[in-house]
C-alpha cells in the first residue's frame, strides 16, 4: 500500500548573515547550506496496517509524511502510494487518499463546518446518497451532529479537530495520513479522537500512518512503530519488540534511551 | 513632549522598513498623477484656458494636489479602529501617554514620509515632460499657503481620527470609511479642480468641510482668490475646525464609556 | 462541470463570509458604485466646456471609462481568489489544494468569489448599455459582438497577469502585493487611450496592456479599430496566458521541490 526505497530529501537553506550589511552583501554573494531532512529511509505498509511514525522535532516525520502526499519531490529515491508515485499527483491517487494537519485545518474559518463539507462533496465527486449515509455515520462516531451548523471559529480545538477529521474522510479514503492528529486536546478529546482513528481503521481497512509527539497515541493505537530521527530509521517493527529490545518497562522510557543511544553514535 | 518626537522618529523607521507597501502606495499616487497630467495636456492641446486655468495653472493645480495630497490625506487613523476592537488600546491607556497626541504623531511622521516621496516625484516629472509651474510672487502667498496647510492637515486628522473611533461601536467600520474617505477626496478637490463642476454643485460641496483640505490651499497657491474670499476661507476652516474637535472630542469621551463598560 | 459546481458552492460561501459582515461589505459597494457616479459626473462636468476630448464626444468618453470598469470588476468578480494568495500559503490551504483532486490554479483563483461585485457590474452593464445606445452610426448587433469579445479578449490578458502574480507569490512566498501594481496600472485606462503621447501609448498597447484590455473593445464598438489591431489584441492575450501558464507550472513545482 506505501512503499518507500531510498527516500532522500536535502533542503538548500541559504545563510543570511544577521543586520542590513548582511543583507546587502546577502544579494551579491550566498552561502547554502545542505539540511539532510531526510536519508536513505525505507519502509513497507501493507494494506490495514496502522503504523505510528514517531520522532522530535525536526526528526523529518513531516517532510516524509509531505513526500507520500505529493506535496514535496524528494532529492532521490522512490515512493509509492495505492502504485501512485505521490508527487505525480495524479486525479486517481488524490480521491483515494487523505491528509491531516493537526495544526492547520481546511475548514472555512467563519462558516458552520457543514459547508466546508458540502465544498468536499463536489471536490471529490462523492454521489448524493453516499456523502450523507457518510456525513450521518461519521458525525455518530465523533458525537459532533449537534455541532455542524455552528461557525467554525465558535467550536473548541477538540470539535474543530473532529470536525476537520470527518472533513477529511467524507469521500472515504483508503490511505490516511495523519499529522499530529491530538495536538493541543485535552485527554478526554484525545481519547475519543484515538478512539476514533482506531475504529475508521478497522471498518474500511483504511491504512493510516500517524505521527505523534504523544506516545499513548503510539501505544493504544499502533501494532507497528517506527522511529525517525535525525532523518534516518533507528527502528521499524512491533511495539512489543521495541520494548523488549531495550528491556523497559513504559514506552517512554524505551523510546528516551533510544534516542540517547542515537545520539551517542552520531 | 521628547516622548512624541520619539514616536515621530519610530514611525520613521518603521515606515522606511514597510518599503513594499509604502511605495505601492506612492505608486498608486504617481499613476493618478500621471493620467491627469495627460487628461489635462489632452484638453488643454487646442486651446489656451479650461474653465479659468491655463495650461500651466492646470499643470501646477495637478501637481500641487500630488504633494498636497500626501501631507493631508497621509494617515495611520484606520488602526485605531482595529487597536480598539483587538482591545490593543488598554495599552496605551496604561501608559502615561496621550493617545491622541500619539496618534498625531504617528501621522506626522507617515505624513512626513510621504511628503518628501511626493516632492521626488513632482521633480521628476517637472524634469521628464519639462513642466512649467506657476510659483507664488510674493512671501505673504507662501505663507498663506502654508498656514492653510496646517489647517487643512489639522482638520482632516480630527475627521478621520473621529472616524478611526467608529471601532468603539462596530467591528467592521472599514466599509464605511472606505466610502468617507471616497467622498472627502473627490469633494476636497483632490482629483480635479472643483471649478469645474456646475455651479449648483460647486455651491453644495463648498458647505462640506472638505474643499478645505486641498481645493482651498491650492486656490491660495495659483493666486485665484481676493483678499476677502481668503479671510472668507480661512475663517470657515477655523470653525469646521473647532466644530469637528468639538465633535471628535464628544466621540471619544462616549467611545471610552462604552469601552470601559464593556471592559475588553 | 464538476469545476462548475465547485465554483458556485465556493460563491455561495464566499457569500456567506461577506454577509458576515454586511455593513462593511455594504459601504465597500456603494463606494465603488459612489466612485463611478462621481467620475461620470466629471466628465460630463467637463463637456459642459468642451465639445471633445482627444477627439471624442461625452459618450464615446463615458464608454471608455465604463469599458475600463467591466473588465476591472470582472476581473475581481472571478479572479479574487489572488490576491489572498500568500496567506493561502501562510496558512497552509494551499498544500491542502495541492493534495485534492482538483486543478490547483482553478482552487487559488476562485477561492473568493467577490459577490458584491455581481451587484456593482449590474448597474455598470445598465448605464453602458444606456451609453452605447446614445452613439450615433455605432449602435449594431455586429459591433456589439466586436465590443463583447474584445472585453473577453481583455480578460484573458488579465487573468494571465492574474496567473502571474500567483505564481510569484508562491515563488517567493510574498510580492503579493504587485497585483495593486496591476490595479494601480489600470486606471490609466479609465480615459481614451488618445489622450496619450506616442512613447506612454506604445508602453500601454505592447508592455503593460491596459489599452488593449480596457481602450481597444471602446474603439471597436466606435468602428476605430481595424483588423491588424484586433489581430494584435488576440496574439496579445495568447501570448501572455501561455507564458503565465507556463510560469505557474514553474512555480508549483519549485514550491514542491523546496518548501519545508
Amino acid at each position: 500500500m506505501i512503499e518507500v526505497r531510498h527516500l532522500s530529501k536535502t533542503f538548500r537553506v541559504a545563510h543570511k548573515e544577521p543586520g542590513l550589511a548582511g543583507a546587502i552583501k546577502g544579494l551579491f554573494k550566498r552561502h547554502y547550506r545542505d539540511v539532510h531532512a531526510v536519508q536513505d529511509i525505507n519502509f513497507l505498509i501493507k494494506e490495514g496496517e496502522l503504523v505510528g511514525f514517531l520522532g522530535p522535532n525536526g526528526a523529518g516525520k513531516t517532510t516524509t509524511l509531505k513526500m507520500l502526499s505529493g506535496l514535496l519531490h524528494p532529492t532521490s529515491g522512490e515512493a509509492q502510494v495505492l502504485g501512485h508515485v505521490p508527487w505525480k499527483r495524479a486525479r486517481d491517487f488524490q480521491m483515494q487518499f487523505t491528509m491531516v494537519m493537526g495544526q492547520r485545518t481546511q475548514l472555512w474559518w467563519d462558516l458552520p463546518a457543514w459547508d466546508s463539507f458540502l465544498l468536499n462533496k463536489e471536490i471529490y465527486e462523492i454521489p448524493k446518497a453516499q456523502f450523507e449515509e457518510t456525513v450521518e455515520e461519521l458525525s455518530r462516531l465523533l458525537e459532533i451532529q449537534d455541532l455542524l451548523e455552528v461557525p467554525v471559529k465558535k467550536l473548541s480545538l477538540g470539535q474543530r479537530m473532529k470536525a476537520e477529521l470527518a472533513c477529511s474522510l467524507l469521500h472515504r479514503p483508503r490511505v490516511l495520513l495523519l499529522d499530529e492528529p491530538t495536538i493541543g486536546l485535552d485527554v478526554l478529546m484525545q481519547q475519543k479522537v484515538r478512539q476514533f482513528i482506531l475504529e475508521y481503521n478497522k471498518r474500511d481497512k483504511a491504512t493510516i500512518l500517524l505521527t505523534s509527539h504523544n506516545m499513548e497515541d503510539v501505544s493504544e493505537l499502533c501494532t507497528r512503530l517506527i522511529l525517525i530521527n535525525h532523518g534516518q530509521i533507528l527502528f521499524d517493527g512491533s511495539i512489543t519488540d521495541f520494548q523488549a529490545h531495550h528491556e523497559h518497562k513504559t514506552l517512554t522510557e524505551a523510546m528516551r534511551s533510544a534516542f540517547a543511544s542515537a545520539q551517542q553514535v552520531t | 513632549m521628547r516622548k512624541y518626537w520619539f514616536v515621530f522618529s519610530i514611525y520613521w523607521q518603521e515606515g522606511l522598513s514597510r518599503r513594499a507597501s509604502f511605495l505601492m502606495e506612492r505608486f498608486r499616487a504617481l499613476v493618478v498623477l500621471i493620467s491627469f497630467y495627460y487628461f489635462w495636456s489632452a484638453l488643454l492641446k487646442h486651446r489656451t484656458s479650461f474653465v479659468g486655468y491655463d495650461r500651466t495653472q492646470m499643470i501646477t493645480y495637478v501637481l500641487g494636489m500630488n504633494v498636497l495630497r500626501s501631507i493631508v490625506f497621509a494617515t495611520r487613523t484606520e488602526e485605531i479602529a482595529s487597536e480598539i476592537n483587538h482591545g490593543r488600546l488598554s495599552g496605551y491607556l496604561l501608559k502615561p501617554v496621550n493617545f491622541m497626541l500619539y496618534t498625531l504623531f504617528r501621522d506626522l511622521s507617515e505624513k512626513s514620509i510621504n511628503l518628501v516621496s511626493s516632492i521626488i516625484e513632482v521633480f521628476g516629472l517637472i524634469l521628464l515632460f519639462h513642466v512649467k509651474l506657476q510659483w507664488p510672487q510674493d512671501t505673504q502667498t507662501w505663507f498663506l499657503f502654508i498656514t492653510s496647510i496646517i489647517g487643512a492637515t489639522w482638520l482632516y486628522f480630527i475627521l478621520s481620527f473621529m472616524t478611526g473611533c467608529w471601532g468603539f461601536w462596530t467591528s467592521e467600520s472599514w466599509g464605511p470609511r472606505f466610502l468617507l474617505e471616497l467622498f472627502l477626496e473627490f469633494t476636497a478637490g483632490a482629483f480635479f479642480p472643483l471649478d469645474v463642476l456646475p455651479k449648483l454643485a460647486q455651491k453644495i460641496i463648498m458647505s462640506f468641510p472638505s474643499p478645505y483640505l486641498v481645493f482651498f490651499p491650492l486656490q491660495i497657491f495659483l493666486g485665484k482668490l481676493n483678499s476677502t474670499q481668503i479671510i472668507n476661507g480661512f475663517l470657515t476652516q477655523g470653525f469646521w475646525i473647532l466644530a469637528i474637535s468639538g465633535m471628535a472630542r464628544w466621540v471619544w469621551l462616549k467611545g471610552m464609556q462604552n469601552y470601559s463598560a464593556v471592559g475588553s | 462541470m464538476k469545476y462548475l459546481r465547485i465554483w458556485s458552492r465556493l460563491a455561495i460561501m464566499s457569500f456567506m463570509v461577506q454577509a458576515e459582515s454586511f455593513l462593511s461589505s455594504f459601504g465597500y459597494l456603494l463606494g465603488k458604485l459612489v466612485r463611478i457616479g462621481f467620475f461620470l459626473f466629471f466628465l460630463f462636468s467637463i463637456f459642459k466646456h468642451t465639445d471633445a476630448l482627444a477627439g471624442y464626444t461625452l459618450p464615446e468618453v463615458a464608454l471608455f471609462f465604463l469599458t475600463f470598469n467591466i473588465v476591472d470588476i470582472l476581473a475581481q468578480l472571478f479572479f479574487r481568489g489572488i490576491y489572498g494568495v500568500r496567506s493561502l500559503i501562510r496558512e497552509g490551504d494551499f498544500d491542502y489544494f495541492l493534495i485534492q483532486p482538483t486543478n490547483v490554479l482553478f482552487r487559488v483563483a476562485f477561492q473568493t468569489v467577490d459577490f458584491l461585485d455581481v451587484v456593482a457590474i449590474l448597474p455598470v452593464f445598465y448605464i453602458t448599455f444606456y451609453v452605447l445606445r446614445r452613439i450615433p452610426g455605432s449602435f449594431s448587433g455586429w459591433r456589439l459582438l466586436e465590443y463583447g469579445l474584445l472585453i473577453l479578449n481583455g480578460m484573458i490578458i488579465a487573468f494571465a497577469i492574474h496567473i502571474a502574480v500567483a505564481s510569484l507569490a508562491v515563488l517567493t512566498q510574498e510580492l503579493e502585493n504587485t497585483i495593486w501594481i496591476y490595479r494601480d496600472l489600470m486606471t490609466l485606462g479609465r480615459f481614451p487611450s488618445d489622450i496619450y503621447d506616442a512613447p506612454m501609448r506604445g508602453i500601454l498597447t505592447f508592455i503593460v496592456p491596459v489599452a488593449v484590455m480596457v481602450s481597444f473593445p471602446a474603439k471597436a464598438f466606435l468602428g476605430k479599430l481595424d483588423g491588424v489591431w484586433m489581430a494584435h489584441a488576440l496574439l496579445m492575450a495568447m501570448t501572455s496566458l501561455a507564458l503565465s501558464l507556463y510560469f505557474w507550472r514553474f512555480a508549483t513545482r519549485r514550491y514542491t521541490s523546496v518548501s519545508s
